[in-house]
């Protein structure tokens, strides 16, 4: 939190209790996503987790175990660039609001082959992988969710 | 914005915009650098703008691991 002692802004921007509450209004937003198909090697990068899923299977798994956290989304931009698709959504958790960018590799026959997650605010990221590490231990191994641990420099 | 943005950005070693989206109402700008000499990646969400000024920046991040000690 090196740039939280800087007070450059007030504690409670830092913290779960300041993170916005207001949920995104369900009728604003591009509409649904569309149902995306997986390819059989699909690839599957979450910034909660330390390692890459792969294979459509788990990856199916892990949408659901999110999903099933997550609220319904809010879709604020859908970006297509050749057989790339960019979307910029957001959800509330237990009242907090949600951001996050999805970018989908799609291959010729538009199925997901990569699939990388970005999300914020942190404090609620936190809460998400709280609360699916909780209930994804039988999903994933605990390799998945928690990094080794590595020797850091002092600040 | 901009004091933290001073404050946040010097943190990310190697700091690389490598791709954008965008379309007429917002504009996401993907980066990568390094944090603690581990890999940090962002997208930043510009957008939308009123009257030529952009009323929100949203700066989206990954992975967990490196982020919780981060900013």
């Amino acid at each position: 939190m090196l740039v939280a002692a800087s007070g450059v802004a007030p504690l409670e921007a830092w913290t779960l209790g300041g993170a916005d509450a207001a949920p995104p209004d369900p009728d604003s937003g591009v509409g649904r996503s569309p149902t995306l198909a997986l390819a059989p090697d699909v690839r599957f990068h979450s910034p909660m987790l330390v390692k890459t899923i792969a294979g459509d299977e788990n990856v199916h798994q892990v949408h659901r175990l999110i999903g099933g956290i997550q609220g319904p989304r809010v879709y604020h931009a859908r970006l297509y660039r050749e057989r790339r698709l960019v979307e910029h959504w957001s959800c509330v958790i237990d009242g907090h609001c949600q951001q996050g960018v999805d970018v989908f590799d799609l291959d010729e026959q538009d199925r997901v082959t990569d699939q990388r997650v970005w999300l914020r605010p942190w404090p609620v990221t936190n809460l998400l992988r709280d609360r699916a590490m909780a209930s994804g231990l039988d999903i994933l191994p605990i390799d998945v969710w928690i990094p080794p641990a590595q020797p850091r420099p002092l600040a | 914005m901009l004091e933290f943005f001073d404050h946040a950005e010097p943190l990310v070693a190697d700091l690389t915009y490598y791709d954008s989206a965008a379309d007429d109402g917002l504009t996401i700008l993907f980066w990568r650098g390094g944090v603690f000499a581990r890999p940090i990646e962002g997208a930043t969400v510009i957008g939308p703008e009123v009257h030529g000024q952009v009323r929100e920046i949203a700066v989206l991040m990954r992975s967990w691991s490196v982020v919780q000690d981060f900013p």
